[in-house]
């Protein structure tokens, strides 16, 4: 068991190639975090915001440009990837084609010289585990997906490593089986209790996996905390469109709005979640609201999805219960606490009234 | 419409096989068939009798052991070589970064591209230098490693993702252990495709064994069966075929033994 610790980690793929061009971006810029053992965490943003990278980094796939790479209480830099008492498990299962299901779970004990004895019965119990056992003879291309995706899973366990580390590792199932294996995974982390780190792109395997999410974006950091933190509490505009479907609705200030506790300023931005937002046939001035009418509806079953256009553009609102009006006219509102407020760089004004609030959903 | 495209495709299949076929079972007919036979026209397609005479003959009219043991030992130690040669170039061609990489490989293509009879020359001189001419050296050395068989390999080395390899790593393989347990496996049979044309065309090699031997004790078994046309009483042509059985039959039988590996080095389309 030991924490993970990354110090100003960046990573330059074109280094030899920037001395004579002029300089371009870095696939990791001088980030920082501490993973604490035996937490759940998953690194998150969209594509080529450095996330496999970091974990590259981490399993010592990739060499660190600059920075420190702390695994416990050592510097893992340059400590070879067989070294580092890791298990990963990647997209493509990256099974060994020619071997057994068996072989395959066995190969890494062989190789630091397991003796056979142990080797079997630590496969066995794996295998069971994982509902492996009647596979052990059957090589990769003759299991399905799901079982493939169970043989890497048992390739990893089976180690007994400080660390686990996953790339996109369900991305390649179907969203039922998708489903049972993020269940799966959480049950797992339960009983192994050892550090997983867990990369993905999808903000619902993050949130409904961590208990700690690092959202990357371009190389850098936007927010470290708990999936809850991330959703109440965005750092920025980034942060609070990322996580959450739909994402939270932004709407460009033009012109000053005075509002209850304070003005906005032209620039800024105010934000509110669909899910947060009614629709009525009259405006309240309880509330902050806007004119808008009713773009498109779809009916999603437990919920009705609005899209609705107004003077700040086109917004996301998502309806419990159906609202049904012959009102050309219908008026979006929100509660006063429920807004949130970005400044003209997107980084969110903290301190404004609604933080204590919103300080209070997170605890609560 | 579909069952007359199969009967069209059946039939010119068909064709190919007996426009191969015919010389193949030809060969096999006169091998049996006696002199007075051979030379008599309109040919004889089916001999009066199946005796080993000609095989016989064949084989005695020269020191047809030592042409055998000569082919063999050559052709075998060549194979051994560029087993051990072929599979850690190809690796380091497909899987290493290092200094001058494209150009060593740039090297490797252009041998692909050079024609035996412009290297003859040179090599012969440098093997008659090293005093090598009538050894198995002259024979041997210059087909210790192959270009075609080093890029076949690492283009079926290259069809292996870099996960599995990462993964290896990670489960504390070495580099010779990921070779040994995982490419070698992953491209049996390229391999083997690679080993059999390099078999073939040592063994039925003509040209490089007659430019760089001369005495009899010396020579391979296809000039053995070239030296029987070379007889003053006319050549002949049945105890020539029936060498030429005995010459063609290893290859028969290695070729039926490694068929579906063959099949499989040109189908192979990746790892699931």
């Amino acid at each position: 068991m030991a924490d993970v610790k990354l110090v100003n980690i960046s990573k330059d793929y074109d280094q030899k190639v920037r001395k004579k061009k002029q300089p371009t971006k870095k696939a990791v810029e001088d980030i920082n975090f501490v993973i604490p053992s035996g937490s759940f965490t998953v690194i998150v943003g969209p594509s080529g915001c450095g996330k496999s990278t970091t974990l590259r980094m981490i399993a010592g796939l990739e060499a660190v440009t600059e920075g420190e790479v702390w695994i416990g209480d050592r510097i893992v830099n340059d400590v070879k990837p067989g070294d580092r008492n890791i298990a990963m498990v990647f997209q493509n299962y990256a099974l060994y084609p020619t071997m057994t299901v068996y072989k395959n779970i066995s190969f890494g004990l062989e190789n630091i010289g397991v003796p056979k004895k142990e080797i079997d019965a630590r496969v066995q119990q794996v295998a069971t585990l994982v509902n492996l056992s009647a596979y052990l003879d059957r090589k990769p291309h003759q299991l399905s997906g799901g079982q493939r995706q169970r043989v890497a899973l048992a390739r990893a366990i089976v180690k007994r490593p400080d660390l686990y580390i996953f790339d996109e590792p369900l991305s390649n199932l179907d969203a039922k089986l998708r489903a049972e294996m993020r269940n799966e995974l959480i049950n797992m982390h339960k009983e192994l209790q050892t550090t997983f780190i867990y990369v993905t792109h999808d903000q619902v395997e993050a949130m409904s996996m961590a208990d700690q999410i690092i959202l990357l974006n371009e190389g850098n950091v936007m927010q470290i905390g708990s999936p809850m933190e991330l959703y109440h509490r965005p750092q920025n505009i980034f942060v609070a469109t990322f996580m959450g479907t739909p994402a939270m609705n932004i709407l460009p200030v033009t012109e000053v709005i005075s509002l209850v506790h304070q003005t906005v300023k032209p620039g800024e931005s105010i934000g509110y979640r669909p899910e947060k937002a009614r629709l009525s046939e009259q405006p309240n001035d309880d509330f902050f609201w806007v004119k808008s009418e009713i773009v498109t509806t779809e009916l999603l079953g437990s919920e009705t999805l609005y899209r609705v256009k107004n003077k700040f553009g086109e917004q996301h609102v998502k309806l419990t219960e159906p609202f049904i009006s012959t009102a050309r006219d219908v008026y979006v509102f929100v509660k006063h606490e429920d807004l949130y407020f970005f400044d003209e760089n997107g980084e969110r004004l903290e301190g404004v009234n609604t933080h204590e609030h919103h300080q209070q959903y997170a605890l609560r | 419409m579909k069952k007359s495209l199969k009967g069209v495709e059946y039939s010119l299949l068909a064709i190919v096989m007996l426009l191969i076929a015919f010389p193949f079972l030809w060969m096999l007919s006169a091998s049996f068939q006696t002199y007075i036979e051979i030379i008599a026209t309109p040919p004889t397609w089916f001999p009066s009798s199946f005796d080993l005479s000609n095989f016989m003959a064949a084989w005695q009219s020269g020191p047809f052991l030592t042409y055998t043991m000569n082919s063999v030992v050559t052709t075998f130690v060549v194979l051994v070589l560029q087993f051990i040669t072929m599979i850690p170039a190809a690796y380091a061609f497909a899987r290493l970064e290092f200094k001058g990489k494209n150009i060593c490989w740039s090297i490797t293509i252009i041998c692909l591209m050079i024609p035996m009879q412009l290297i003859f020359l040179p090599n012969y001189l440098l093997f008659s230098q090293w005093g090598m001419i009538d050894t198995y050296w002259p024979l041997i050395l210059p087909f210790a490693t192959s270009a075609f068989g080093i890029f076949m390999l690492r283009q079926s080395f290259k069809q292996i993702p870099e996960e599995i390899i990462e993964s290896a790593r990670l489960d504390n393989a070495s580099e010779w252990k990921i070779i040994r347990t995982i490419f070698i496996p992953v491209a049996k049979p390229t391999i083997i495709t690679v080993l059999l044309f390099t078999f073939i065309s040592r063994w039925n090699d003509y040209f490089w064994p007659l430019v760089m031997t001369t005495a009899e004790d010396a020579r391979t078994l296809p000039m053995g069966v070239a030296l029987l046309r070379t007889t003053d009483a006319g050549v002949p042509w049945n105890e020539v075929m029936a060498a030429n059985v005995i010459l063609v039959i290893p290859i028969l039988i290695v070729y039926f033994i490694a068929q579906d590996k063959i099949i499989k080095a040109f189908t192979y389309t990746g790892i699931k």
